[in-house]
């Protein structure tokens, strides 16, 4: 899921949440308050991220996990994935999992995880670089993301089916948690 | 999930963890299983390598109990070779090589079963595989002393 801070990419995340009881998120902004989340103690590190996946996710399986924030611990090649992620890539559909990676922007993020996903869900981007990125996986695509209305969303499906959402009603916990507000 | 707290920290997951260390012996967590599975994974071609040598062995031995010497060769002679004497064995050059152990098979399958058996709930076999797989450098050494208690 891309799109830069304030599209709407967390309340598409609260209502994926909503539909299962077995989720876990990583929540390294102690934004999805109200939802099972990890919390890590050092929001930089992928060290906790890959110690999570094999300590707690792996052997858990929840039905769904997601990573918030995910540009900041899968990179773009030539950085090698993760193991754990590498495994959830591998495996989860195996496991009968599902996993989510949240992210600004798609240049910042692992090729191999965009196009290995099942669904790709797209708010409003506008950066030249991310243009490009998107026409090259659908022709179309880069145009219609440039013109999303605020929180609408389009999302690509199984490389091919290309579709424009309405914004998502509000989900159970729609306010962020955690947030500094500086006066 | 359900069973966890909704908020989990890095001192929540050290605490899981170490929950699950009683079950497994000497506190090793899932390196023990790890160890388990290679060790298996190891024992099981020294099973193979073993019979078949044995099976080598004592393919020689049949052969070598007819009437014809070692080095003989029969085809040159019309009626019978005289009696030759084996050729004198090849000077030893190499060290003789030690035959593999030999490992009860019950003893590894009830090690195994016993590890497994204290894996943590909804754990599979296939995963401790891959968790063996991925850590089998450290797995190795464990295996070997391993090996000298079965």
């Amino acid at each position: 899921m891309f799109g830069v801070r304030g599209s709407g990419k967390s309340w598409l995340v609260k209502s994926i949440l909503d539909s299962t009881q077995d989720a876990l998120i990583y929540d390294p902004l102690d934004e999805h308050g109200g939802y099972r989340r990890y919390i890590p103690e050092d929001r930089a590190s992928t060290e906790e991220l890959n110690t999570l996946i094999h300590d707690l996710v792996i052997p858990r399986k929840p039905r769904l996990f997601i990573v918030d924030e995910a540009n900041k611990y899968i990179r773009p090649k030539p950085t090698p994935l993760p193991s754990g992620v590498a495994d959830l890539n591998d495996f989860a559909r195996h496991w009968s999992m599902s996993c989510g990676w949240v992210c600004r922007r798609m240049t910042q993020f692992s090729t191999d995880i965009v196009e290995l996903s099942n669904h790709l869900f797209f708010f409003k981007l506008s950066g030249k670089n991310d243009y490009a990125y998107m026409e090259n996986l659908h022709q179309g695509l880069g145009d219609a993301v440039r013109n999303l209305k605020p929180h609408e969303f389009m999302s690509l499906t199984n490389g091919s089916e290309m579709k424009l959402h309405a914004p998502v009603d509000a989900p159970n916990h729609a306010v962020h948690t955690g947030v500094t507000v500086k006066v | 999930m359900q069973d966890l707290p909704t908020v989990l920290r890095a001192a929540d997951l050290r605490g899981l963890a170490q929950a699950a260390m009683p079950l497994l012996p000497q506190g090793a967590g899932l390196g023990d299983i790890e160890k388990m599975l290679s060790f298996v994974e190891r024992a099981v071609p020294l099973f193979e390598k073993f019979s078949q040598s044995m099976m080598a062995m004592r393919q020689h031995e049949g052969n070598g109990s007819g009437a014809i010497a070692p080095g003989v060769n029969e085809d040159i002679w019309e009626g019978d070779a005289p009696p030759l004497q084996a050729a004198p064995p090849p000077r030893q050059t190499v060290q003789p090589v030690a035959p593999p152990a030999e490992i009860d098979p019950q003893r590894v399958y009830a090690a195994l079963l016993g590890a497994m058996a204290q894996a943590p709930e909804g754990m599979l076999v296939s995963d401790a595989l891959i968790l063996a797989r991925d850590h089998k450098s450290l797995i190795i050494p464990q295996i070997e002393a391993e090996l000298k208690n079965l």
